[in-house]
């Protein structure tokens, strides 16, 4: 013990694998050339939170130039030379990790254990280590299936902030440690300066309206003091004269405060409103350019937020925010001036609460916070339950569990009283507290300055000006107090909005794709392997030739990489290894649009726009005449049930339109495809979920639509291949077996198995048939 | 607009050329109307438009008594005059949409909106539930309103409203 600096036992984990010895402070050096020793380079250090026992604690594995050393930091550790190592492995178990090495002759040693915190730094480290020992791919492969077979459930992963290890809820979420305000702002204000005149008007406006706010007080006490004073030696007349004077300048002034805060708010809101439609646009098309991948990896309900609320939150603070920073800091700076200047001890007199109202306010401000919080906790519980209850009311009658959920229901309502009490008790005293204070305040300064008037050393009028002053002052200082808070608030909201703005896509043009001209279809896939971000291969060393109008046929499992082979081949995702080619070409150097708009699909799942189905219909080429629809849709046999339809092609479909049923979905989406006329066509599990009359009707449409494209077709159903031309048989990422369905009959593999089963289960269903 | 063929050039034979079809009523039954095409007539059960909305003249779907569809004419403009006064008649029975001329009042009674209007057939009241799911718009000027009961009418530009009219049916879409 005793070496180098001992953490606190909650000192935070480092996140982040410290691959040069330079990132680390003097007394970690100190601490590592301790077990290290004075000479061998220091290649790599991570730190763990866990030692191999179990025990929570410090320990480290540290790469050096031809050594690895594994251990408790102060204690015991293990060395391994690296040319006894064959690799490392991570593996990942439930609530924790090990890293471990196996040797030359096939034995394991365990080097470290950590917490799931950790999982993404060992696994990085792992990495490390292995490129150093030059483990070859498939090695690794082979090592990472073995890891998979004996790991546990994947446990859903933490994400963290790449800098400082904060746990974000989602990928995409921004830290909001890390988020610096104040580099948002500039950026935010980079878009704000897109509409500078605007902007400049509008401050102007704030200016000129804070002075008009702040003159009444001078004419005060010019009135008391030169004009309504009995001490004034004046003629009546005179005195008269100057009244009407100064009334009139009064109703100047509220006149010029009326123009300047109508102006002002109107500018201001013309130019909120400009920075968001920016804005929004921008995150619109920043949304359109990105891969699919990204909407694989987000929650589509956060995106929309990011679009919706979190635009409408940075709305908020340039309506608001902006303004009332501008104009309550001018008052606040203003007005203390102000009265220092007209006498600064009455001044010193009347700022004296400040300080208190300032503490009173931040110490209700933290209590505040923490109670709407709560409030809005309970609240969320509690609608989660009455949508629970809502949705599963079918659940909750069969099972008779109505007196259930109501008590689970009346002990939230509860939760919320009680929430809902104890904010307005915080509110009755905090309110009335600060109102108390200020008016102690005045009541001071009347006591103070009324004995200076009484002695002569201030006119009324000053102490008239000072109250009135004082009064003006109060209210922008609250508001101040809380705009901190509105700051961080909008500039996570922002952060957000440039996180996706500043995203690269996955999947984009370079600069020399090439556009296509008469496409013949030739699809290849050349050792192509594929995987979902960092993990297991989805597809892996597939190798296919598609022919020009052939149909491919793909059979195999759930999750056995049919549907991503279908992506890859409309280029939704790049292929991580290998090469896809349209008729020689590399897909990679095709213009997207060029490709997209030779490829039709239809899917299992068919989206219809809002909009008229002749809309929907021509999606792909809007410019298809009414001939071409009505035509393509008699191909697709979706033209007799559009005729009763009460608007024809001309009805609404989506969310506020006619309903189809699954099946009439799907012939409006081969509709389209036909429309299309695409030289490659993708068709998955375009039948599944359809009664068998339907069923029919698609597979007569999908028939002509087939007829001389090339097409990669995936089903469960064997019988919606029959027209296949080649059927391939995918497991676990792999082309298992290949050839027609009389040849892979006769092969008795895989596929042979699968028609049996199935043929099986459809002479079940006729026998129970026929009996009934 | 869709390019329109001239009458007598075929591409094929997808659609009925309408410059070719005939049509006759029967004089003793009005639910009778006959088709005359390449020499064969038959009877026509009803007409229906394929794009009701989008353009009423093309690719409007004939069919027998049975339900059967005979065929689609191509383009009603095509057909002999006293043909297209007769197919014309029989669509305005099977689609019917007034036209809204102006807005007298439109008032909001919880979630029923009742609009008081007149259109070109004449002064109308009715009662519109769920503006967002009842009032579609279709392009920028163009509104075709559904009421509770199932009728449509039909804005063809609301810029041609009176200006109060204008603003009453803005208010509600």
């Amino acid at each position: 013990m005793g070496i180098g600096p001992r953490p606190s036992p909650d000192a935070e984990p480092t996140f982040r694998p410290i691959y040069s010895v330079e990132e680390l402070s003097d007394d970690e050096r100190y601490a590592l050339r301790r077990i290290v020793g004075p000479t061998p380079k220091i290649r790599a250090v991570a730190y763990s939170d866990l030692l191999l026992n179990g025990q929570y604690g410090r320990s480290c594995l540290i790469v050096t130039e031809d050594e690895i050393i594994a251990g408790e930091i102060g204690a015991e550790t293990k060395r391994l030379p690296l040319d006894g190592i064959a690799s490392v492995v991570s593996r990942d178990f439930i609530g924790n990790g090990l890293i471990q090495a196996r040797l030359d002759d096939d034995r394991r040693v365990d080097l470290l254990r950590y917490s799931k915190t950790l999982t993404d730094t060992f696994a990085e480290i792992a990495g490390y280590i292995n490129k150093r020992l030059n483990v070859s791919d498939d090695e690794l492969e082979a090592q990472e299936e073995e890891v998979a077979k004996v790991s546990g459930p994947k446990e859903e992963r933490t994400y963290r902030c790449p800098t400082c290890g904060y746990p974000l809820k989602y990928a995409s979420d921004v830290c909001p440690r890390c988020t610096s305000t104040r580099q948002v702002m500039m950026r935010l204000f980079g878009f704000m300066m897109l509409r500078k005149w605007l902007f400049v008007a509008g401050t102007l406006l704030s200016i000129v309206g804070v002075g008009v706010t702040l003159a009444p007080p001078f004419l005060v006490r010019f009135l008391i003091d030169n004009v309504l004073s009995p001490d004034v030696d004046l003629p009546g007349a005179t005195r008269m004269r100057r009244l009407f004077m100064l009334v009139g300048l009064f109703l100047g002034l509220i006149a010029l405060r009326f123009v300047t805060q109508y102006f002002r708010i109107k500018v201001m809101g013309i130019f909120a409103a400009k920075v968001l439609l920016d804005l929004r646009r921008r995150i619109y098309r920043a949304l359109q350019r990105l891969s699919l991948s990204y909407y694989d990896r987000e929650h589509s309900g956060r995106i929309m937020a990011r679009v919706l609320q979190d635009a409408a939150g940075i709305r908020m603070f340039l309506v608001n925010g902006v303004q009332q920073m501008i104009v309550h800091g001018l008052m606040v700076v203003a007005i203390p001036v102000i009265l220092i200047s007209q006498n600064w001890f009455l001044a010193m007199v009347a700022l004296l609460p400040i300080p208190l109202v300032v503490l009173l306010g931040r110490f209700f401000g933290k209590k505040y916070r923490a109670l709407y919080r709560t409030l809005r906790r309970r609240f969320a519980t509690l609608s989660a339950s009455v949508s629970d209850a809502v949705t599963g009311m079918r659940v909750v009658k069969s099972f008779a569990q109505e007196e259930r959920e109501a008590q689970s229901f009346y002990r939230k309502t509860e939760d919320l009283y009680d929430a809902h009490v104890s904010t307005s008790n915080t509110r009755a005293v905090f309110n009335p507290a600060v109102l108390f204070m200020m008016a102690l305040g005045t009541l001071v300064v009347w006591l103070v300055g009324g004995r200076q008037v009484i002695v002569g050393a201030v006119t009324l009028g000053v102490l008239v000006q000072f109250i009135s002053l004082m009064n003006q002052f109060y209210a922008p200082m609250q508001m101040l107090l809380q705009v901190t808070e509105t700051f961080q608030q909008s500039a996570t909201a922002a952060e957000r909005v440039f996180n996706i703005l500043d995203m690269p896509s996955e999947v984009a043009d370079h600069d020399h794709a090439a556009d296509l001209d008469g496409v013949r279809g030739r699809v290849r896939f050349e050792n192509v392997s594929f995987s979902y971000a960092e993990g297991e291969r989805v597809l892996k060393n597939v190798d296919i030739r598609i022919e020009p109008g052939e149909m491919i046929g793909l059979v195999g499992e759930t999750g056995s990489g049919k549907s991503t082979l279908a992506s890859l081949a409309c280029r939704f995702y790049d292929p991580t290894k290998g090469a896809i080619t349209l008729d020689g070409a590399d897909l990679r150097d095709i213009k997207l649009k060029a490709l997209r708009s030779r490829i039709g699909m239809v899917l299992q799942e068919t989206f219809l726009f809002a909009g008229s189905l002749r809309e929907n219909i021509c999606y792909g080429k809007p410019e298809a005449t009414l001939e071409e629809i009505v035509r393509a849709a008699k191909a697709a046999n979706a033209h007799d049930f559009i005729m009763n339809l009460p608007d024809g092609y001309d009805s609404e479909v989506g969310e506020r339109g006619v309903g189809l049923s699954g099946g009439e979905k799907q012939r409006i989406s081969i509709a389209r495809a036909v429309l299309k006329d695409p030289a490659i066509l993708i068709l998955d599990e375009a039948t599944s979920a359809v009664d068998t009359a339907t069923e029919q009707s698609i597979q007569e449409a999908m028939d002509r639509l087939v007829k001389g494209r090339t097409t990669i077709a995936i089903a469960h159903r064997l019988s919606t291949l029959r027209n296949a031309d080649r059927l391939l048989v995918m497991d676990k990422g792999e082309i298992i077996e290949q050839g027609t369905h009389e040849e892979l009959m006769t092969q008795d593999g895989q596929y042979a198995n699968l028609v049996k089963i199935q043929g099986k289960f459809a002479s079940d269903v006729a026998q129970v048939a026929e009996r009934n | 607009m869709p390019e329109r063929h001239k009458p007598g050039e075929r591409p094929d034979a997808f659609t009925i050329d309408a410059a070719a079809a005939r049509f006759k009523r029967d004089p003793s039954d009005d639910a009778h109307v006959l088709m005359t095409i390449d020499g064969a007539t038959k009877q026509v059960g009803s007409v229906t438009m394929a794009f009701p909305l989008s353009d009423r003249t093309r690719m409007v779907v004939v069919r027998d008594r049975e339900g059967e569809e005979i065929g689609i004419l191509d383009d009603l403009s095509n057909l002999g005059d006293d043909s297209r006064e007769i197919v014309e008649a029989e669509i305005e029975k099977a689609y019917f949409l007034p036209k809204i001329i102006s807005v007298n009042e439109i008032e909001q009674e919880l979630n029923l909106v009742t609009w008081s209007v007149e259109t070109d057939r004449g002064p109308r009241n009715f009662h519109v539930r769920s503006i967002r799911q009842n009032v579609r718009r279709i392009g920028q000027v163009r509104l075709v309103i559904r009421d509770v009961d199932g009728n449509r009418y039909e804005i063809p530009d609301i810029n041609t409203l009176t200006p109060q009219g204008r603003r009453l049916v803005e208010e509600y879409i």
